[in-house]
């Protein structure tokens, strides 16, 4: 400030006043004190008494800046509790001491200075810490590679294990096509290659498992006829379902059509979802539903299980993940695993569950029909008289029969099967070869000789004997062996009717 | 594929055969016992009744599900429908009929 006014300077003066707490004390040649001004008058300091000698403690420093020409400030003194600045003003002849009460901003230094020191601590403390976190992140990237090489370790053993299981089982299957192609007639390979389709479907699963996550999984669309695939998995689970008391269906439409898709990945799909859903049902009925249309195969697999909660619904596709109450077996990994391979073959799954009533498991997957769609088994008319003498056979098949729209006439030997082709009208004959009173072939020979244009089908459980020289010219239209394929006997009763 | 009502129908004829198993296992086991003095008596028709036994069993058993059953049966069917009585190995005979009531009472303590 080069200029003030006097007008500003008291304006500055009576503000700083108004703020500040000063003491004046004006002395004489002999430290005299010749008046004390307050700005603040409850403020004082013992000793300071008009006419009394100056307090030793601020006459010494009055004596150190006696010489001095400029005056001289003494900043932060204590002095009866209180800090202050004292500034010595004037020489020897006369003086004056102006009392500066700075506690306050002393205080503020005082805790601005405790602060910058906690603020030193906190930053050691923070270096430090910060020092222990990049010692624990770096262990974390540690641990973590470690895991992921375990991992990465475990898929390539699952994969490898899983591979090596495949070629056996690819050889079993492979024998099991042989001898279904040596022995026709039988049941047998065909179980065989059901179990094995089973065991490889369990490897799969494993495989599948091992490689999520992994792009660029092809797949190995095959020509399979639906039929088959349905009929396979009705044999495959039918013995699970009896043993635990459940009706079990298997139904597929339309009939007799080939489609183009990853058979394994869909078996894996279909077992995956049918022993689910054996496994969760105590009592009532499992079916599945097998409906093709529109290059789309339609898959419902339905049970009157114990269902799943709404909140768990997503919660069943994690791996290794059950739930509700009771533990059952398995590995936990069929419906995750079921859920990607559905995803893969470009296909979709819904659930829906009803808690307490049953689930329904919805799968729709792209499949090109390659074999033109024919009309489902369609039903048949007429009447067939079945001789068997075991009737443990003949109540079944009459089941089997009535089922496909026939009238069954069942007798239980030759007699009794001339004396019923008196009283019916039955163009199709089936007979056992073994009866208790002669054979099959016998009981064809009479009823052809009564009305020659009979179709005969004859039975037999002894698979070992040749019976086709026996059978050569006598209008006999089919050997069928026991245990008696059912699609394969509709087939015959058909063409016999249609009198192909 | 068959009709609901159908797998009813056939869940029952199969509860059925199953419940029929002790009759068919004392059926055997009676005509085994037979056997054995027949062997000693020389009386034939003891063979045939086991045989029809045995081929009914070979030939429902598989149409029931029971496949190793169905197995057991054709094994003693196709032996003992070649064999005169003078022929059969009565060891072997025994051997493979054990199997079959082995089967039968599988089925039966299964499904009992």
């Amino acid at each position: 400030m080069k200029r003030v006014s006097r007008r500003a300077a008291h304006y500055i003066r009576d503000e700083l006043l108004k703020r500040e707490r000063f003491i004046v004390i004006a002395l004489d040649s002999r430290q005299k004190i010749v008046s004390v001004n307050r700005s603040t008058p409850d403020w004082n300091l013992p000793g300071l008494i008009r006419g009394s000698v100056l307090p030793d403690s601020l006459a010494s420093l009055l004596n150190a800046a006696s010489d001095a020409a400029e005056p001289m400030v003494f900043p932060y003194l204590e002095l009866n509790g209180f800090f202050v600045d004292i500034h010595v003003l004037g020489d020897s002849e006369s003086a004056d001491l102006v009392i500066h009460d700075v506690s306050e901003a002393h205080e503020t230094e005082q805790t601005l200075q405790q602060r910058a020191h906690e603020n030193s601590l906190l930053s050691e403390q923070r270096a430090a810490l910060n020092s222990e976190l990049a010692e624990l992140n770096e262990e974390l990237l540690l641990r973590r590679r470690q895991a992921e090489q375990a991992s990465a370790a475990k898929s390539r053993f699952i994969a490898s294990m899983s591979h090596e299981f495949r070629s056996p089982i690819a050889s079993i299957m492979g024998y099991a096509d042989l001898l279904q192609t040596e022995l026709p007639d039988s049941d047998n390979p065909r179980a065989l290659q059901r179990a094995s389709w089973h065991l490889l479907t369990l490897v799969e699963n494993l495989l599948e498992q091992a490689r999520e996550g992994e792009e660029n999984v092809s797949l190995n669309p095959t020509h399979f006829s639906l039929d088959r695939l349905a009929g396979d998995i009705e044999a495959l689970f039918r013995t699970q379902a009896a043993a635990k008391g459940l009706d079990f269906e298997v139904t597929s439409s339309p009939y007799g059509i080939d489609v183009e898709c990853d058979e394994l990945r869909l078996r894996q799909i279909l077992i995956n979802l049918v022993s689910n859903a054996l496994r969760y049902t105590r009592q009532g009925q499992v079916s599945v539903h097998f409906k093709h249309r529109d290059d789309t195969l339609f898959i419902r697999v339905r049970d009157t299980g114990r269902g799943i909660e709404p909140k768990d619904i997503e919660r069943i596709f994690e791996a290794f993940t059950r739930v509700g109450e009771g533990n059952t077996s398995g590995a936990g990994l069929g419906l995750t695993i079921t859920r990607q391979l559905i995803k893969r073959m470009g296909g979709r799954l819904k659930v829906e569950s009803e808690p307490g009533a049953g689930s329904e498991f919805r799968v729709a997957i792209p499949c090109p029909c390659i074999q033109g769609e024919h009309d489902e088994m369609p039903p048949l008319s007429g009447t067939v008289l079945w001789v068997d003498d075991d009737q443990d056979i003949l109540s079944l098949y009459q089941v089997v029969l009535e089922n496909w729209g026939l009238r069954v006439i069942t007798g239980s030997s030759i007699t009794e099967a001339r004396d019923l082709f008196k009283i019916h009208d039955c163009p199709v004959v089936v007979t056992d070869m073994h009866l208790t009173d002669g054979n099959g072939v016998e009981l064809l020979s009479h009823l052809r000789a009564e009305q020659p244009d009979i179709v005969g089908i004859l039975i037999s459980g002894s698979g070992v004997v040749d019976l086709a020289p026996e059978i050569a010219g006598k209008g006999i239209r089919a050997f069928l062996q026991k245990p008696i394929d059912a699609e394969l006997l509709y087939k015959e009763i058909a063409a016999a009717f249609a009198g192909e | 594929m068959l009709s609901e009502k159908a797998h009813k129908l056939i869940a029952k004829q199969r509860q059925r055969y199953i419940e029929s198993m002790p009759v068919k296992r004392n059926a055997i086991m009676a005509c085994m016992t037979q056997i054995n003095a027949a062997v000693r008596s020389g009386e034939p028709d003891l063979c045939d009744k086991l045989f029809q036994q045995v081929h009914r069993l070979a030939g429902s058993a598989g149409s029931y599900g029971f496949e190793n059953l169905g197995q057991a049966a054709s094994v003693v069917d196709s032996y003992l429908i070649a064999k005169s009585l003078q022929a059969v190995d009565l060891p072997k005979l025994e051997s493979m009929l054990q199997k079959l009531i082995d089967e039968i009472d599988e089925i039966t303590d299964k499904n009992g």
